[in-house]
């Protein structure tokens, strides 16, 4: 059964300390930045999150002080260049980062989602990547013997995703990239999903099946300052100013200036 | 010798696009104009046939700023999309086959560095993470690199962390070409066995420049010509594809060594 949050906000409550947390979208796009602005404004903080492609996602918890660890395949503004936030963080190093492959995350992801130990993946088995994150290590894949990279099983508590739209029963609709959502939404034990609009029922055009859903709220320019296609469009400005925030207030990515 | 961030852009790119060849696949970042420019360079002059994948949008007609824009307004200018998932499983199975990347080093095994600069317990630069750098030369049949700054620490005899392994795997697991070559401000180096050799030098540099500022140990062959200078044909398919020269926002605007940047 699907529920339907009172509002964005309400998600921080469904969230225990330390958890880790998935954030759905790719780079700029569909970012579930009002559920993040939920999550800060419930007080929620030490998380550990798994940002495949991250941007404004990470620079929003980041500024909050919100991030204990943050796994991430890279975390930048795409056009914009480096994300100063991240860079700043990293630089201190006043978080932990696990750093990823997009191939080893998506392994890791996957194994959760189908209930595997871990999953062999294409990425390099020389890569720095893979000797200094503990989940990935060089294995000989049995059958052949090749050495082949293995990743372990990320287990995440929650997956936040923004769609375009959800239909009355709870079902996800996107247009377009679903990126890592679909694996997300199967890996995690809970996922919250916030919507545009709500859409006529039409469960087989579904890109990801209620049974993955248990709670949908709508949350009109919930992705913004990111691009939901085909509702809303990047705000480039809002970005760019980010990328030349030399403050990195938290405001400043929490509503349209 | 002066030379202004656009002639550097500029030859940068076409060096690039002469790398490509017939029955291509390439696939390039949104936030590389230089790599983007590249391909699509190669399109419109003397590879016709070959694909560029940009942003899950393939072969979008129009220029850099079309494969920039919303994918709504890409609808009947591309006759594809390729989720990202599937891009991964492109490289995997070699559907693509060439990559142009922009690393923060790179060195002589072609192993490229899109991580960290300095040591790992205080390092000194930061960038974007492991992306797909960690999984790619590997696995497609080529990959080039490319970088505006050609200096000993770009090119290091060893980079500070290995992102993407190059040569180092060949035999083991290495399935496909690795870092064949780097393009850089200053000349265009292939990578032969652990080895870098000299396949020309641009025409504001030297040998010897290319050497002080490199980390590594460069063979010189005789037949290392200057990098031709674009042509015609390049040069109008430049201001076709990027008329509002994207490609410049890649090269640091900053004077040194003996390229006195311009403008």
């Amino acid at each position: 059964m699907v529920r339907t949050l009172s509002s964005p906000a309400a998600v921080a409550e469904l969230i225990p300390p330390g958890a880790t947390v998935a954030v759905g979208g790719t780079g700029l796009n569909r970012k579930p930045m009002a559920l993040l602005r939920g999550i800060v404004a419930g007080g929620v903080r030490d998380l550990n999150i798994v940002s495949f492609l991250g941007s404004v996602d990470v620079e929003y918890l980041l500024a909050s002080g919100a991030i204990a660890d943050l796994h991430s395949a890279g975390v930048s503004l795409d056009g914009f260049g480096l994300a100063p936030a991240f860079r700043a963080a990293r630089q201190q190093q006043s978080i932990r980062f696990i750093e990823w492959s997009e191939a080893s995350m998506v392994a890791a992801v996957e194994a959760t989602a189908r209930g595997l130990p871990s999953m062999p993946c294409s990425t390099a088995p020389g890569s720095d990547v893979v000797k200094h994150n503990p989940s990935l290590g060089v294995y000989e894949d049995p059958p052949t013997s090749k050495p082949t990279v293995f990743a372990t099983a990320l287990p995440i508590d929650m997956a936040l995703i923004h769609a375009p739209a959800a239909d009355a029963h709870g079902n996800i609709y996107v247009d377009g990239d679903l990126g890592l959502d679909g694996l997300l939404a199967r890996a995690a034990k809970t996922t919250v999903v916030s919507f545009e609009r709500q859409a006529a029922a039409d469960p087989p055009l579904a890109a990801i099946s209620r049974l993955w859903i248990d709670a949908v709220v709508p949350a009109v320019g919930g992705s913004w300052p990111t691009e939901c296609h085909p509702d809303a469009l990047v705000d480039l400005g809002a970005v760019a100013r980010w990328a030349g925030s030399t403050d990195l207030l938290p405001e400043t990515l929490e509503k349209a200036s | 010798m002066t030379v202004s961030r656009g002639e550097i852009a500029d030859l940068m790119a076409v060096a690039l696009a002469r790398m490509v060849v017939a029955g291509d696949v390439v696939g390039v970042g949104l936030g590389t104009p230089i790599a983007l420019v590249a391909a699509m360079v190669a399109r419109q002059t003397t590879q016709h046939g070959v694909h560029v994948l940009a942003g899950g949008a393939l072969d979008v007609s129009g220029g850099v700023e079309s494969y920039l824009r919303d994918p709504r307004d890409q609808r009947g200018l591309t006759p594809g999309f390729v989720p990202h998932l599937d891009s991964m499983d492109m490289a995997e199975r070699q559907a693509m086959t060439l990559q142009f990347l922009r690393p923060a080093q790179i060195d002589r095994f072609g192993n490229l560095n899109t991580s960290r600069i300095g040591v790992r317990s205080a390092p000194t630069a930061r960038f974007s993470g492991g992306l797909a750098t960690a999984d790619v030369p590997t696995l497609l049949p080529r990959v080039i690199a490319y970088h505006p700054e050609h200096r000993p620490r770009s090119l290091p005899a060893r980079v500070d962390w290995i992102t993407g392994s190059g040569r180092g795997w060949a035999g083991k697991t290495l399935k496909a070409g690795g870092t064949v070559a780097v393009v850089t401000d200053l000349a265009v180096i292939e990578f032969v066995e652990g080895h870098g050799r000299v396949k020309s030098i641009h025409p504001w540099s030297s040998a010897s420049t290319v050497g002080e500022n490199t980390g590594f140990e460069l063979s010189l062959p005789e037949d290392a010509l200057p990098t031709p200078e674009p042509t015609s044909d390049e040069l109008e398919a430049l201001e076709q594809v990027d008329p509002r020269r994207r490609r410049d926002e890649e090269v640091p605007d900053r004077t040194g060594r003996d390229r006195r940047v311009t403008s």
